[in-house]
């Protein structure tokens, strides 16, 4: 029996159970990733879902910070393992339905002029933010990702020895709305910003704290790219680095439950009834709810303890999304012709023209209703990389919020609905691209809520963020106080992934960050 | 600006033959990179999950895997290290027929022989003989040819004569599959069940110098095995033996050109721009119209030989045309009742009912018409390996051979495929009544068109990747004359299904 005894066995092929696992590698450890579904990579998944030949990402389909990640660098996530990225030259473009749109380009210079048409003002205090708070995001809120939560001090302490901190701060723990109303006075400028709170970032524009994702925004000089090939190229590079330093993976292994003796992790057993032995440590890169209340048990943890991970609470809001294999790119001819920035931007977001749209939206999906207001993200990342379909054609993707459950229907009744549903994101999308006809498209396909929760079953309830982005459940309280440093009160087990710190804000952070606090209890003396 | 990497060598295409040829070479101590045009490597060892169902995989062309653990390659590149593992469902086959009898294919010969015994007598005896006759054969011609360089026949026909096996192997050696089972068989229903076993991995019915093939599968056994959380387990595994030997790859990248200096390959230009070198070899496992035509170029090449690697012929018999369905529980056989090791079984074969069905296929096929009659060969995964579906639930899935050139043109399969999916979908009910309405909770289909969509080695969607007959075998093929893996190009070698043995999962 080859795999009976394992150093440390990893739950989740994920990018931060690929860090790890790599980091561990490095270090000597013997190491096995256990993942239940057949791909590896989590959320960098491209798929075949329409027609063979067509690549759609379903659900990550952009990569943000890659330069300034010490991820990327440490464990040569790079060209010696053949990564390579396409940089669009216009990140955004939010369209209007009389032919406008304002749209943030990798440029500062074009940004600021595509501002200046709906406000000079706020064109000149979109360049201030960026000039002042750029240095605070690159050397303040970014190391503070790569670090377990509370090392080096508290963040509020390190802002406030910074120059414009205590400002920053302020701004970082209002709510998005909040932090654009104070701070922009057009209504094109803050539905630029506020549109993108939920997807991709995973933010409520209420929820406290959104602010800091509007300074990132205006001032962190993202850099987002496509991966050659689309998302799930980043998972195979990350693959090849884990598996070259001596990682084992095995797909389609379902953990049952993790082994637990006096209190300490000391394996696992699979659904088909083999047990595997964990010599040092048991890590789980799957959410909280399933390592603790599922694998782990009730019967191991305190009784408190378990009421809390029950009570963590999940995003607000679910994907639906709509996947098109087309002859030609989608055009939008109307507002290409006004501003040709349109024709180059990596995502086009429609829909929401107010500050007050984007709200009714909030209150529908919390109400449990398919958007009426729906905030749309439209790709076509062939424009970029046309490997991703056949020659001479495309590929198109439509993501919005919705609710997990729609009222009064059970979350399966997606699958009966969601051809209805695919067909009314279809028309809207319509209201802006002027080319989607039934030629051009030749096959579509819809993903729904109850299909991502199934297909990643650690993202309960549709919920992309596992543990939902409020002040209560980020930073030092991720995704609850006493499992914010990583370490859980099962001795040997530790708990990573999205739902921990950093929150996926950038790529493998509570990876890196978890390997720090393994190290120091496994006494290894490796830099 | 275009990246430039430098390498001791190349292999295009990362199916399982060009992984395993990436894998030795690493573990040797070349520095080789491997490029994929696919997102996912693996080739034909290709798995999806279902599109409205999660946690169901279906398994798109390969499942029926053949005593891979015994294969020199596995043992070779310690594959068991990466946590490989195969399912041995017995019997292998049965064949339904709508009397609820049926025939099966076991482990132990003589069960096999029993049930062909309930059909006829002198097939029983026939095969039996067979398998005994035989044994020697496969063990020391067949088997070990499969995986060594092919030797032209004038060359070996003289050492063969000097042995009794070879004299066996020569006896049948110029005739088709078709002539051994009319020749050797007398029932209908063994002749269909032989016959159509013989040819469905991919060989043609009356293709000249294949006919040994038969009494070679009825001494070696089909003996269908089934791959641990899917197919595409194997192409993962294979892609973390290439890391683990030091190889690297490249995937959803195509080579677009390769790259000839003085009749000498020395590197590939990608699809997106990026150039590598290639000190010393490049090893092609993408078939040879694609190779010398496309990447080559018939500027590099003499006429002569531009032009056989342009007539090289794909099969019109091999593409299928697949049902995948998501259930509650698994297809429950009407024969079941009096052979309950029935529920067991591996592979299920429905809706073939004498030789005649076979012949009517193939003609099918050729002329580009719909099956006749459609019969399926197909299994439930999930009831061996329960990985592949959620706790509790099924997968399944029927494949019939068809056409790739409906009615002249392949495009005609978007427009028939709901009609063909219902047709072979009620045929399977008959034999299966349980797989009704509230059983199934989803269904998908792979038509021949999609085959050579997800990956366009597979042209005109013959995943045997060559037509297999006389003029295309063993030392003939890809091009008679060029069978020892080498090209007229210096440096640029063949590897994969085009070449021999051909095409499934031998690894050779």
């Amino acid at each position: 029996m080859i795999d009976r005894a394992w150093d440390v066995i990893l739950i989740g092929a994920g990018q931060n159970s690929f860090a790890l696992g790599t980091y561990m590698g490095m270090a000597g450890l013997r190491t096995v990733i256990c993942e239940s579904r057949l791909e590896n990579g989590g959320r960098l998944a491209t798929e075949e879902i329409t027609r063979p030949g067509y690549w759609h990402n379903t659900l990550a389909y952009f990569h943000d910070n890659r330069a300034l990640s010490p991820v990327w660098r440490e464990l040569g996530w790079d060209e010696r393992h053949h990564a390579a990225f396409h940089a669009p030259t216009v990140i955004r473009s939010l369209l209007f339905p009389d032919g406008r749109s304002i749209s943030q380009h990798r440029s500062l210079a074009a940004t600021l002029e595509s501002i200046a048409r709906f406000s000079p003002r706020d064109a000149e205090v979109w360049r201030e933010l960026h000039g002042r708070y750029g240095p605070v995001i690159r050397d303040v809120i970014m190391p503070a990702y790569y670090e377990p939560p509370g090392r080096n001090g508290g963040l509020s302490e390190r802002l406030s020895a910074v120059d414009g901190g205590a400002r920053f701060e302020r701004l970082a723990r209002l709510s998005a709305e909040r932090a654009v109303d104070e701070l922009f006075e057009s209504d094109a400028v803050k539905v630029l910003l506020l549109s993108q709170m939920a997807i991709p970032r995973g933010f409520a524009i209420d929820d406290d704290g959104g602010g800091l994702e509007i300074l990132k925004m205006i001032a962190g000089d993202e850099n987002p790219e496509l991966a050659r090939g689309g998302a799930h190229a980043i998972a195979q590079v990350l693959q090849r680095a884990y598996v070259r330093n001596g990682g084992q993976i095995r797909a389609v292994h379902h953990v049952d439950r993790i082994l637990v003796e006096h209190g300490r992790a000391v394996g696992v057993r699979l659904r088909d009834g083999r047990e595997w032995t964990a010599r040092r440590a048991v890590v789980s890169d799957v959410d909280p709810y399933s390592t603790f209340i599922t694998m782990v048990g009730e019967e191991h943890l305190d009784e408190g303890f378990a009421r809390r991970v029950k009570a963590i609470e999940p995003d607000e809001f679910s994907q639906f999304q709509v996947h098109l294999a087309l002859k030609a790119p989608v055009r939008y001819a109307i507002h290409e012709a006004r501003d040709p920035a349109v024709s180059r931007a990596l995502s086009v977001t429609f829909g929401p023209q107010t500050v007050a749209e984007l709200a009714a939206m909030w209150n529908e999906i919390r109400s449990g209703e398919f958007p009426r207001h729906a905030c749309l993200h439209a790709i076509c990342p062939t424009l970029f990389d046309p490997l991703q379909a056949p020659p001479n054609r495309h590929t198109a993707s439509l993501f919005l919020p919705v609710p997990f459950e729609l009222a009064g229907r059970r979350p399966e009744d997606w699958i009966r609905l969601k051809h209805e549903f695919m067909e009314r994101a279809l028309a809207l999308w319509r209201g802006f691209a002027t080319n989607l006809t039934e030629a051009n498209i030749e096959m579509k396909a819809a993903l729904d809520p109850f299909y991502i929760a199934g297909r990643w079953p650690h993202m309960r309830r549709g919920s992309v963020w596992v543990a939902r982005k409020v002040p209560g459940q980020m930073f030092g309280n991720r995704p609850l106080p006493e499992l914010a440093g990583y370490r859980t009160p099962i001795e040997g087990l530790y708990q990573i992934g999205v739902a921990t710190h950093p929150a996926d804000a950038v790529i493998a952070g509570s990876g890196r960050n978890a390997w720090r606090v393994i190290k120091e209890d496994l006494h290894l003396e490796i830099p | 600006m275009a990246k430039i990497f430098e390498y001791d060598g190349i292999v295009i295409g990362a199916g399982h033959n060009g992984m395993i040829c990436a894998g030795y070479l690493g573990k040797s101590g070349q520095r080789v990179v491997v490029v994929e045009k696919n997102m996912e490597v693996g080739g034909g060892l290709d798995s999806h999950e279902d599109r409205n169902y999660p946690g169901f995989w279906h398994n798109i062309h390969s499942v029926f895997h053949r005593g891979l653990l015994m294969l020199p390659w596995y043992k070779d590149l310690q594959l068991e290290h990466f946590g490989i593992h195969y399912y041995r469902p017995d019997p292998g086959v049965v064949h339904h027929f709508l009397d609820k009898t049926c025939l099966g294919w076991f482990a132990d010969v003589h069960r096999t022989v029993e049930s062909i015994s309930r059909f006829s007598q002198r097939d029983a005896a026939t095969f039996m003989e067979l398998w005994t006759r035989w044994q020697p054969v496969v063990r020391h011609i067949v088997f070990p040819e499969t995986y060594a360089v092919p030797v032209p026949f004038e060359e070996k026909k003289p050492l063969l004569e000097k042995i009794p096996e070879g004299r066996e192997y020569l006896k049948y050696f110029e005739t088709t599959p078709e002539e051994f089972v009319l020749e050797h068989f007398e029932h209908p229903r063994v002749r269909a069940f032989i016959a159509f076993l013989g040819v469905m991995r991919g060989y043609e019915l009356d293709a000249p110098k294949t006919g040994y093939l038969i009494p070679a599968m009825i001494a070696w056994g089909v003996n269908p095995q089934l791959c641990r959380g899917t197919s595409h387990a194997l192409g993962d595994n294979l892609a973390h033996m290439m890391s683990h030997n030091g190889v690297d790859y490249i995937e959803a990248t195509g080579v677009e050109r390769i790259l000839v200096e003085s009749n000498r390959a020395t590197g590939v230009v990608l699809e997106d721009g990026t150039v590598i070198k290639a000190a010393k070899f490049i090893a092609s496992s993408v078939n040879p119209v694609e190779t010398f035509i496309r990447l080559v170029g018939r500027e590099n090449l003499e006429p002569e030989f531009a032009d056989m690697a342009a007539g090289f012929r794909f099969s019109k018999t091999t593409p299928i045309f697949a049902v995948n369905l998501a259930l509650n529980e698994p297809p429950k056989y009407i024969t079941e009742e009096a052979y309950p090791e029935v529920a067991g079984a591996f592979m299920h074969i429905v809706g073939l009912d004498t030789y005649d069905d076979l012949r009517g296929l193939f003609e099918d096929c050729r002329s580009g018409q719909l099956p006749r009659k459609p019969f399926m060969n197909g299994a439930s995964p999930s009831v061996h390996d329960p990985t592949q579906a959620p706790p509790g639930k099924a997968t399944a899935f029927m494949w019939q051979l068809a056409p790739y050139n409906l009615w002249g043109n392949p495009l005609n399969w978007d427009e028939a495929r709901d009609a063909w999916f219902q047709k072979q979908l009620a045929v399977w009910q008959r034999f299966a009544p349980n797989l009704d309405d509230q059983n199934i909770l989803s269904t998908d289909s792979t038509t021949p068109l999609d085959i050579e969509r997800h990956d366009t080695n597979m042209r005109y969607g013959d995943w045997m990747v060559g037509e297999y007959s006389g003029d295309q075998a063993l030392e003939n093929r890809p091009f008679p004359g060029w069978s020892q893996y080498k090209t007229p190009i210096e440096g640029l070698y063949l590897c994969g299904s085009s070449c021999h043995p051909g095409g499934n999962i031998t690894g050779a």
